[in-house]
């Protein structure tokens, strides 16, 4: 096991996603938590990495800063090279919607949007509302299994059938990293199973980045590198593939 | 009932300080106006009552004649009579005065020292006068007493001289006592009293050798024995009543009624928006609580004690601010008690009120409707958190599918409620009561309307908002912020329902005085028809001062004056088919009118052909609507009026359009008129001028003051210079005194505005808060903090624009009950509905305005939230 927080990816690629010294601290009615303490982490682009972890251990903190949702106390996290503290919040957001997909593990579906709607929302962000675009969001739900549901409000769907669209939207515009967090930690085994198989036929088939964070180790199997969060430092277990 | 499961509850409104805080204010707001309304009534209704009591003393009777009085020969015989009764009698001589540089308002009351005693006893009962004043006001003419507060406050003391200003002008009397008066009741009444000798009361009244009534103190039977020693002297005493002094004091409670009600019917509707917003406020947080109450259930906390909770919760919520809104009712009490006595003074009569007196019944009732009113609201959602099953989560999609499920069941309801008010306004009836009660069935019945409308109209908005905001590429945004109205039907419903009433009523209350004051404007052009109009100096609330027989002379002397339109006013007491008299005196009016002023009455009943020559030569009277209408009266009906010569019968030829009281007009030709009353001289209350055509109206106007000017500077009395106004000038000043009455309206539409401002804040803070975590998913599929903004703002549009559209038919129904139903029950009179396009576009906007200005601070509120604490929050 490496036992250092500072986690290369060995291969010679520029790493799409990196941690440098993050610290990350929540101030919580007078007391300080410290949930990431200075740690390091180079993602590869095309890498799948697994945060594993327990609840409350920093993994979704992680997925945050990595997206620019949340900000470090201390450090630096860069997205394909770019200082995201140095960014503005509009220009962090505009990357989110370029460039990042996100798959939570309650869905989050918009519940007053139908099925395709929530599919072309994020489209429609970033201003490719365009026939084509669209019939490629069709192909996608198609993809997942859902295009008879595309008129569905997400209240009559079940949480497979709402993850599937979930990941869908997350893959629609194209995205360069995926971010997932906890994708089957409201699902079922079997539902989860399908939703993992799509996710990895998916990702095979796109060569997009993943970060997954997860508590389950049989999910973490999904990685080509398991990252260990835990008491705000960063391992990686040894058996975990390096790029 | 737990204490631990008292404080989750108790503990959930001090989470959520801000939507407890807005909520607690609507409340509080709508409280204070109910409480603030019923104050300011109350007090102008104490003060007139307790000027009344305070100086009736030990008074039982009083013997009362026409418009003139009593001949004070009438006091000397009876006092002679040498009847035990005689003794315990005194007269009384009462009229309005003004004094001061600032023409402060008083009554003057004429009493005779000797007499007193055995009535009130000046020296020591309610006043405290020097004994050797008393002497002084019964020696000296002239010479007159008054509070010693009312004397500090004009700095006057003993000794000094006061300018007066009466019906007959002005005089100059002196101070030689100061009222102590002995206790807080007492203080009160005297506050805007000048006493004075009878002699010199007659003198500055202009009533020599005449008394407004005399006082008596009767035991069991005298009262009998009275009228018939009064029936002995038949002929010389014919038309003089004797009455309980206690049909004096329910006067003011009468007459003023309609115009309370109005007010309170107002403050009511306000409440009702207060009572929504606890609705509104206890259902979302049941609703957001539906997990936790789940949990609770499955730990076995039972449906009673969550309905127990819930309720709790609506108390304490209801209690705390009905307390707020108690105290700021007080405050509001003194703001609107100015506007209240104006309205009184220039409508009804000349009352002084200075402060605002507690009135416990008013303050009970405010607390009552308050904390009943939120415990009413609290209802619904107590029973809705006894329903959560015990399984720790329903889908929130799957109770708003339940709510939209609900929502045809309440508009049928709602759509019940609606025939309901229209079988009670159909219902044959002249009652005010029922038919304010129809309108708030009707408008509740409305209100169950507006969550199906709302699904209506969001379902029809959506694709047009789609198409609109796809114009800019967020076709999506533009569909979701339709969507997301009907969506969140649960909390929005209530919302919007209480901004369409707020915008309904204030619609309504807008059409209705616009609609007033187009008939006002259309009347006063058939009314006042003479160029030029001649009046003594009038002021409200002072005394009517009338012009001197010479006056007219001069003025229709005048080159270019072609005829003279004269008018007097007075008050005579009407006698009921029973027998008995009507604490309510009729307002007579007596005009000396060629055919061609005639035309000056809009006739609604009777035959116009003849009817001057008949009018003319006393066949019979004239009787405004609102006069008709209270009575029932009709052409061919008789009216029976204590004349100066006793009780007479006057038919009536006619009934005519008239706005300038609601009390009614008796309209007497003056040579009719003065067959049965005293008119002291050929005086007169106002002249209208009718001119040659040629005649130019400014210039005739320079002439007659500089004419009126040199007259009165030739004359020795103290006689005013009359007022001179021409016909547009007088029009205005009408509308003026329109605008003025209808002044405390416009502040009751704008807290009720004010109320459902602060519920659309409430809700819509409310559901930004619960959509915490939708927005947060937003920001991270990558909606910018201005789009978020955009987002929220646009929803709230949207439920500006559904609010503001669904005020419209409500507040033009509203406006037409209050026109045919509300004004004719309560005034009497027949208004022309009018409903102006631009007062629709004004409702709409207002709605859209306060549904965007409350979406302001949620939507930025929303925008600047973090979205990784939203997320990490699920």
């Amino acid at each position: 096991m490496n036992h250092s927080s500072t986690l290369d990816t060995s291969s010679h690629q520029q790493p799409i996603l990196s941690l440098q010294a993050v610290t990350k601290i929540y101030d919580e009615g007078g007391s300080r938590q410290t949930v990431l303490d200075s740690v390091d982490l180079q993602i590869a682009a095309g890498e799948r990495l697994v945060l594993l972890g327990r609840s409350g251990s920093g993994k979704s903190t992680l997925l945050n800063l990595l997206s620019g949702i949340d900000l470090a106390t201390s450090g630096s996290v860069r997205f394909e090279g770019a200082d995201l503290a140095r960014l503005s919040e509009r220009e962090r957001t505009l990357l989110r919607r370029m460039r990042v997909g996100f798959v939570f593990q309650f869905f989050n579906l918009i519940p007053t949007l139908t099925v395709e709607e929530n599919l072309l929302l994020p489209l429609e962000l970033a201003g490719r509302s365009t026939t084509r675009e669209s019939k490629r969001a069709l192909e996608l739900l198609d993809r997942v299994g859902l295009a008879g549901r595309r008129g569905s409000f997400p209240d009559v769907l079940s949480g497979g059938e709402q993850q599937r669209v979930a990941i869908a939207r997350a893959l629609v515009h194209d995205p360069v990293v995926l971010l997932a967090d906890e994708p089957t930690g409201n699902l079922d085994e079997e539902t989860a199973e399908g939703v993992l198989t799509l996710l990895q036929e998916t990702l095979a088939a796109t060569g997009k980045t993943l970060v997954m964070a997860t508590h389950s180790r049989t999910v973490a199997g999904l990685g080509d590198r398991i990252v260990r969060v835990h008491g705000g430092k960063l391992e990686t277990e040894p058996n975990s593939v390096t790029l | 009932m737990t204490r631990i499961l008292r404080r989750t509850f108790l503990r959930h409104l001090l989470r959520h300080p801000w939507q407890t805080g807005l909520t607690g204010l609507g409340v509080a707001l709508a409280v204070s106006i109910v409480v603030g309304i019923d104050l300011a009534n109350a007090s102008a209704e104490r003060a007139f009552d307790l000027a009344i009591e305070a100086v009736a003393g030990r008074t039982t009777h009083e013997v009362i004649g026409g418009p003139d009085g009593l001949n004070e020969s009438l006091y000397t015989e009876l006092r002679s009579s040498g009847e035990p009764w005689a003794r315990r009698s005194a007269p009384v001589v009462e009229g309005r005065i003004s004094i001061g540089d600032a023409r402060r308002s008083l009554r003057l009351l004429g009493l005779d020292p000797f007499a007193e005693p055995a009535l009130r006893d000046l020296g020591a009962d309610v006043f405290s006068v020097d004994d050797g004043a008393l002497g002084d006001l019964l020696v000296e003419p002239r010479t007159v007493a008054l509070a010693a507060s009312l004397a500090d406050e004009l700095g006057v003391d003993v000794g000094d001289s006061l300018e007066v200003t009466t019906a007959n002008g002005t005089a100059v009397v002196r101070l030689v006592s100061r009222i102590r008066p002995r206790d807080e009741l007492a203080r009160r009444a005297a506050r805007d009293l000048l006493v004075a000798d009878v002699a010199t009361a007659q003198e500055l009244l202009g009533q020599v050798g005449r008394l407004d009534r005399i006082d008596l103190r009767l035991v069991d039977g005298e009262a009998d024995a009275i009228r018939s020693w009064l029936s002995e002297r038949s002929g010389s005493v014919e038309g003089i009543e004797i009455r309980p002094v206690a049909a004096r004091s329910g006067a003011l409670d009468q007459m003023t009624r309609a115009f309370r009600l109005n007010l309170e019917a107002l403050s009511l509707l306000a409440l009702l928006v207060g009572v929504f917003l606890v609705h509104n406020t206890l259902t979302f947080s049941v609703v957001r609580r539906r997990p936790l109450l789940g949990r609770l259930r499955a730990l076995g906390v039972q449906r009673r004690e969550l309905l127990s909770l819930v309720l709790l919760e609506g108390a304490v919520l209801g209690g705390i601010a009905t307390a707020v809104g108690l105290v700021l009712g007080l405050v509001l009490a003194e703001g609107l008690l100015g506007l209240v006595v104006r309205t009184i003074n220039d409508l009804y009569f000349a009352v002084e009120v200075q402060n605002v007196s507690i009135d416990l019944r008013a303050l009970a009732k405010g607390g009552l409707l308050g904390v009943g009113g939120s415990l009413l609201a609290a209802l619904a959602p107590a029973r809705e958190a006894t329903t959560s099953p015990p399984r720790w989560a329903l889908l929130r999609s799957q109770f708003e599918q339940r709510t939209l499920r609900s929502a045809p069941r309440l508009a049928a309801a709602g759509l019940l409620l609606c025939l309901l008010a229209s079988a009670l306004l159909a219902w044959p009836s002249r009652s005010l009561p029922i038919a304010f009660a129809a309108i708030f069935v009707f408008v509740l019945g409305f209100a169950g309307l507006v969550p199906a409308a709302t699904v209506a109209a969001s379902h029809l908005a959506t694709p047009l908002m789609g198409r609109g905001a796809g114009l800019v590429g967020q076709k999506i945004l533009g569909r979701m912020a339709a969507r997301g109205v009907a969506g969140s039907l649960s909390r929005t419903g209530v919302a919007m329902a209480a901004l369409t009433l707020a915008v309904a009523t204030t619609l309504g209350v807008q059409v209705m005085i616009l609609s007033f004051r187009a008939t006002l404007v259309d009347w006063l052009e058939t009314t006042l028809q003479a160029d030029v109009y001649v009046a003594a100096q009038l002021r409200s609330g002072g005394p009517a001062q009338t012009l001197g027989a010479h006056w007219t002379r001069v003025v229709s002397d005048l080159p270019g004056v072609e005829s003279v339109v004269s008018q007097y006013r007075t008050q005579a007491l009407v006698q009921r088919a029973d027998g008995t008299l009507d604490p309510i005196p009729a307002r007579l009016a007596a005009t000396r009118v060629d055919r061609r002023g005639f035309d000056i009455f809009r006739i609604l009943e009777g035959d116009e052909r003849g009817l001057y020559e008949q009018f003319a030569s006393g066949h019979g009277v004239l009787v405004s609507e609102p006069f008709a209408y209270h009575r029932d009266l009709g052409v061919g009906d008789t009216i029976r009026l204590m004349a100066d010569d006793g009780v007479g019968d006057f038919p009536i030829l006619a009934v005519y359009s008239d706005y300038a009281t609601d009390r009614g007009i008796v309209t007497f030709h003056r040579d009719h008129f003065e067959q049965h009353f005293r008119v002291a001289g050929e005086r007169n209350h106002s002249l209208g001028l009718f001119l040659a055509s040629d005649r130019n109206i400014d210039d005739f106007v320079d002439d007659l003051e500089r004419r009126l000017e040199e007259v009165h500077s030739d004359r020795p009395n103290h006689e005013p210079l009359p007022r001179v106004v021409a016909n547009a000038e007088l029009k205005r000043l009408s509308l003026e005194i329109f605008d003025r009455t209808f002044a405390i309206t416009g502040v009751l539409r704008l807290l009720a505005i004010g109320v459902a401002f602060l519920g659309v804040l409430s809700a819509l803070m409310a559901l930004q808060l619960e959509r915490a975590r939708e927005l947060g998913v937003l920001r991270a599929t990558g909606l910018t903090p201005g789009q978020v903004w955009g987002l929220v703002t646009l929803q709230t549009g949207v439920m500006g624009s559904i609010a503001g559209l669904l005020s419209l038919p409500l507040g033009a129904a509203l406006a037409a009950l209050l026109v045919h139903v509300i004004n004719k029950r309560s005034f009497g009179w027949t208004l022309a509905y009018q409903l102006p396009p631009m007062a629709l576009v004004q409702a709409l906007g207002l709605a859209l305005v306060a549904a965007l200005l409350a979406g302001l601070y949620p939507a930025w509120k929303m925008s600047r939230s973090s979205p990784a604490l939203a997320l990490r929050e699920e």
